[in-house]
């Protein structure tokens, strides 16, 4: 499968889904223009991987801030691992002390019926 | 206000008393133009470098550096007035105000931009709605809202409004001026309490 390997800007995050190496990660900040066409390809990759799941996936969010047109393509990237069913694993990790970020998490926990994990860093 | 730009001492006074009125109301930053995404990006990383060196709580300055973001984008995103060309007295498209101010207590973020006049009553309806909603209604609605947007062809997720109020736990106020070609200039005022950690 293809690696998506993308480096993080002010405004948008670093993306990394690897495969082989069994690394999916979202760090950074999120606050594209656009953020539909940013996210694009990693739902195409989220569907391909679909198609050919490993038996476990350990997907990490570690964003320090996203604004709330990110907050619907993180939610759109939940509910994809959500089809995937109980061979993923969420972590979501968030800054000690950053309300804003533990309580997304919690949210995000709440409307995706998911394995997920808050980590406090 | 007129000012005479070829008339070198009204216009320096002018700029001298600007800067006085500027101190005297705590406007950390005024901007009338353009709004773009290099636009917010600038503004956004000069106000959390401000921020840190007046030694906000990182709470004031996360909430600030937010709804800085979101006002911003939706001047972006939303503004639809009249081109350039077909100025009308209240403004064109693309271009927007932005303020930022503080006293003792808060930091209020201000944006205006032209629109339709016909967008106002469904975004003074919605910030009516918003603004009387409890702590955990705000929340309700919110996870509603989001479940159910879609990202709209310019981007945004309808979610900046509801979100600035459910993060920093403040009502937005907001103001219109309309014009005779059927456009509005819609101001939004939101409000973050400062916070010590």
């Amino acid at each position: 499968m293809e690696t998506i390997n993308i480096e993080g800007t002010e405004d948008t995050p670093k993306i990394i889904l690897d495969y082989n190496a069994d690394v999916y990660e979202i760090s950074g900040k999120s606050f594209p223009e656009d953020c539909a066409t940013f996210y694009e390809p990693v739902m195409n990759w989220l569907e391909s991987y679909s198609n050919n799941p490993k038996d476990k996936m350990i997907f990490k969010f570690k964003l320090d801030y996203f604004n709330t047109a990110s907050s619907k393509s993180i939610l759109d990237i939940l509910l994809a691992l959500e089809e995937l069913d109980k061979k993923v694993h969420i972590e979501w990790h968030y800054r000690d002390g950053d309300e804003d970020l533990e309580d997304a998490g919690e949210e995000y926990a709440d409307m995706v019926e998911c394995s997920m994990e808050l980590v406090k860093f | 206000m007129k000012v005479e730009i070829d008339s070198s001492t009204g216009y320096l006074d002018f700029v001298a008393n600007l800067h006085k009125t500027m101190q005297e109301q705590n406007l950390i930053l005024i901007y009338q133009g353009e709004v773009n995404q290099d636009i917010t990006k600038v503004f956004t990383s000069m106000a959390e470098r401000n921020m840190e060196m007046n030694e906000e709580s990182r709470k004031t300055s996360r909430q600030v550096y937010h709804v800085m973001i979101e006002l911003l984008q939706n001047i972006c995103k939303h503004t639809d007035g009249p081109t350039t060309d077909s100025m009308s007295d209240i403004g064109s498209s693309k271009e927007g105000i932005f303020i930022v101010a503080n006293d003792d207590d808060n930091y209020y973020i201000t944006s205006g931009n032209v629109t339709d006049s016909s967008n106002i009553p469904k975004v003074a309806k919605m910030i009516d709605q918003f603004n009387v909603m409890s702590k955990e209604e705000i929340k309700q609605e919110y996870v509603k809202l989001i479940k159910a947007s879609k990202l709209s062809e310019k981007g945004g997720a309808g979610l900046g409004l509801i979100d600035i109020i459910k993060k920093t736990g403040n009502k937005i106020d907001y103001y219109h001026m309309d014009d005779k070609e059927g456009y509005s200039f819609l101001v939004q005022r939101s409000t973050v309490t400062r916070t010590s950690d």
